[in-house]
């Protein structure tokens, strides 16, 4: 298991009401797990109050980078102590 | 003439003449609106020779084609000019509420020319012009400006557009401001006005633009309101703005800091969007007709400077302002930074990365206190930056150095061209290309200059792109851009005549509709965005004709250096891949970079090819 910082960026951190968290993982799918059962429902929520339509999960409305990676374009990864993910919304500012 | 009122107001300052001129028929179908068609009436009106401030350089200003109407988020205008700045073609972009007022005033846009022997301001109210004295106002900052004219004119709701004491003195990146901090903010546009000595431009309208069908109006743009309420994009952009970007910037390493020098300085989070809504937001403001709101009012009360209301900073300014300088701010002050600058009426994003330049020069060594009168300009001193910009918007001392934009002051310095970073004399927007090399390709080949928003390709590779473009997100340092750049510029020259802001994601068949059911045309998106292409290679063709070549389209060293800490992973684009691959898309001459004859033509415009003598 790998000790990982979780970094909430921008909106998530608007909406969860966290900047980061810890977590003790193995890998990437684990992390998704862990954010989407601590957090997904709040976030799920606000999204859908607010008339979100298309973009109904969490991960279609974020980009993941770990160490500053997107992962889109990592393949398998093994999480190591001191790693970090941010998770950041599919915008961008003007 | 169904969409449009068939006229512009042309004024003739030498002589003090206003004269309604029939609309163009042929420009505005193939054009379009705002930027768009300013660009084709300026490629007749001005030549290499044309001096930017005299009086034979015209000032041309259009709202977007659907402006005005009941469309959602459509008040974008814009206006074209000879920039003092670059010297060759320049436009900008606006939002807010003139937009619509003008073309509810009766007018599909209004062209200045020559000079007027004093301060005057144009007022126009349903259909009818007038040139007022405007000597009481020159010197005020915008914000008076707007206040005094409004009372004069004994109607809250008149919109002006207006410049400050920045353009008056000749700031070369003078804007042109609206409202509380809309800015037509590049290429100079407010220092054209300000050598024509035109204060303000007044429009009050409640006329009634005709229309082919206004009930097929009505139904898809009550469509289209509920694709922009629902997006997913509207809603990120009401909650956080703009400047909720710069969290994200500060992971991707987007936002430039020290002068291009330096990885994204985390303490810039705490002048971000997010931070705003935190802690100060008390509320949101619109343009006409916009359902997003993404515009912040806030409450500060804390700091040096405390407001019970203002507007938020969009977040070009707070990284502008902020980490180009490498300084570490609290939201009070960025916002009395953002109001200075709109105070002075100057361009936030020329003003601050020539503040930066300068800040660069002195740790450099290149300049010392007695080039500055003084003024410390050490990474991170708060102090001498407000002072540079009082000086900047008063074009005195070592501000009249800086308000001359970076390209000259290298010269001024016998500094190396590549140290400053602009493309064809335009500094940089805040969208660092070593963290999307699509911007790379971007600002090299923008027309006017680096112009972050002729084509969003962080925006696409941010995965956040117009869902219909067809143009999916890929790795931001990959080097297949050429494509996406293209056809993303060609859709943003189309929504920017359109008026259609960048936020609303309007599906293409209701953009369709609208202008259909607006116009009476029976267009199509194809059409629609290959009406996209003909501006921006317009355009193009127009910075060619005043002197733009190949040689311009390159991307400046300090920004194509590595840095290996954060964001960017010491990441830089591949210019020598992207550009020729790029060039080959655009049909652009190697050596003149001029657009082909033969594209020119298959885009209906022969005389513009032979204009230029494209081949």
């Amino acid at each position: 298991m790998a000790k990982i910082t979780i970094n909430f960026i921008g909106p998530w951190r608007l909406f969860l009401g966290v900047r980061a968290i810890t977590a003790e993982v193995n890998n990437i799918d684990e992390a998704r797990a862990y954010v989407e059962t601590q957090y997904g429902p709040v976030y799920q929520e606000k999204l859908k109050s607010r008339g979100s339509k298309g973009m109904p999960s969490i991960w279609d409305s974020s980009n993941i980078l770990l160490n500053g990676r997107n992962i889109k374009q990592l393949g398998e990864q093994v999480l190591k102590d001191g790693d970090t993910l941010d998770l950041l919304l599919v915008v961008a500012g003007g | 003439m169904n969409g449009y009122w068939g006229k512009l107001l042309l004024a003739d300052l030498s002589k003090g003449t206003l004269i309604d001129e029939p609309l163009n028929e042929r420009y505005a179908r193939a054009f379009l609106g705002s930027t768009g068609l300013a660009a084709r009436y300026l490629f007749d009106m001005v030549e290499a020779k044309t001096d930017p401030l005299g009086p034979d350089n015209p000032l041309i200003l259009m709202p977007g084609l659907l402006n005005g109407s009941s469309g959602p988020s459509v008040s974008r205008w814009g206006g074209a000019t000879k920039s003092p700045l670059t010297g060759h073609y320049g436009d900008a972009n606006a939002g807010a509420w003139f937009g619509a007022e003008l073309k509810n005033a009766g007018y599909d846009g209004i062209i200045l020319k020559g000079r007027s022997a004093k301060p005057v301001y144009l007022y126009i109210k349903d259909g009818v012009a007038e040139l007022r004295d405007a000597g009481s106002l020159w010197g005020k900052d915008t914000y008076k400006t707007q206040e005094e004219i409004k009372k004069a004119c004994k109607d809250k709701r008149t919109q002006i557009a207006c410049i400050g004491p920045a353009s008056e003195n000749l700031v070369l990146y003078g804007n042109i401001m609206s409202e509380w901090g809309h800015a037509l903010g590049r290429a100079g546009l407010g220092c054209v006005m300000g050598a024509k000595k035109v204060k303000a431009i007044a429009v009050r309208g409640k006329m009634k633009l005709p229309m082919h069908d206004q009930e097929k109006f009505r139904e898809a743009a009550q469509r289209a309101m509920k694709e922009v309420k629902e997006g997913f994009l509207s809603q990120w952009m009401h909650e956080g703005g703009t400047a909720s970007w710069v969290d994200s910037a500060i992971s991707y390493g987007d936002g430039p800091t020290r002068y291009y020098t330096a990885p994204t300085m985390p303490e810039a989070t705490n002048i971000s969007g997010v931070t705003m809504a935190e802690k100060y937001e008390t509320g949101h403001t619109a343009c006409y007709g916009c359902p997003i709101r993404c515009r912040k009012v806030l409450k500060i009360k804390e700091g040096k400077y405390q407001y019970e209301s203002i507007e938020g900073p969009e977040y070009e300014t707070v990284i502008a302002l902020g980490a180009m300088m490498g300084l570490d701010l609290d939201m009070s002050t960025i916002c009395y930074l953002n109001e200075l600058c709109n105070g002075y009426g100057f361009d936030t994003i020329s003003g601050g990365a020539s503040a930066g330049y300068a800040f660069y020069l002195y740790d450099q060594g290149v300049i010392t206190d007695k080039d500055t009168g003084g003024l410390k300009l050490t990474w991170g001193n708060t102090d001498a930056a407000i002072e540079l910009m009082h000086l900047i918007g008063k074009n005195q001392g070592f501000g009249a150095v800086v308000a001359e934009g970076t390209r000259r002051m290298a010269q001024r310095y016998g500094r190396p061209i590549g140290e400053t970073v602009q493309t064809k004399g335009l500094e940089l927007p805040m969208h660092d290309p070593r963290a999307y090399h699509s911007m790379g390709l971007v600002y090299a080949t923008a027309p006017r200059g680096a112009d972050h928003n002729k084509s969003d390709g962080y925006q696409v590779d941010g995965g956040a792109g117009h869902p219909d473009l067809g143009l999916n997100a890929a790795d931001r340092w990959g080097d297949a851009k050429a494509g996406m750049v293209e056809k993303s510029q060609n859709f943003r020259a189309l929504t920017d005549s359109l008026g259609i802001c960048h936020f609303a994601i309007i599906p293409f068949a209701l953009i369709v509709d609208m202008i259909n059911a607006s116009t009476g045309w029976d267009t199509d998106m194809d059409q629609l965005l290959k009406a996209g292409e003909r501006i921006f290679q317009l355009q193009r063709a127009l910075s060619c004709k005043l002197g733009i070549t190949a040689k311009d389209d390159v991307m400046p060293e300090l920004a194509m250096k590595p840095i290996p800490e954060g964001g960017t992973e010491g990441h830089v684009p591949n210019m020598e891949k992207m550009l020729p691959e790029y060039y080959a898309l655009r049909a652009w001459d190697s050596a003149t970079g001029k657009p082909s004859k033969k594209r020119l033509n298959d885009l209906g415009m022969p005389e513009i090819a032979a204009a230029i003598n494209a081949k």
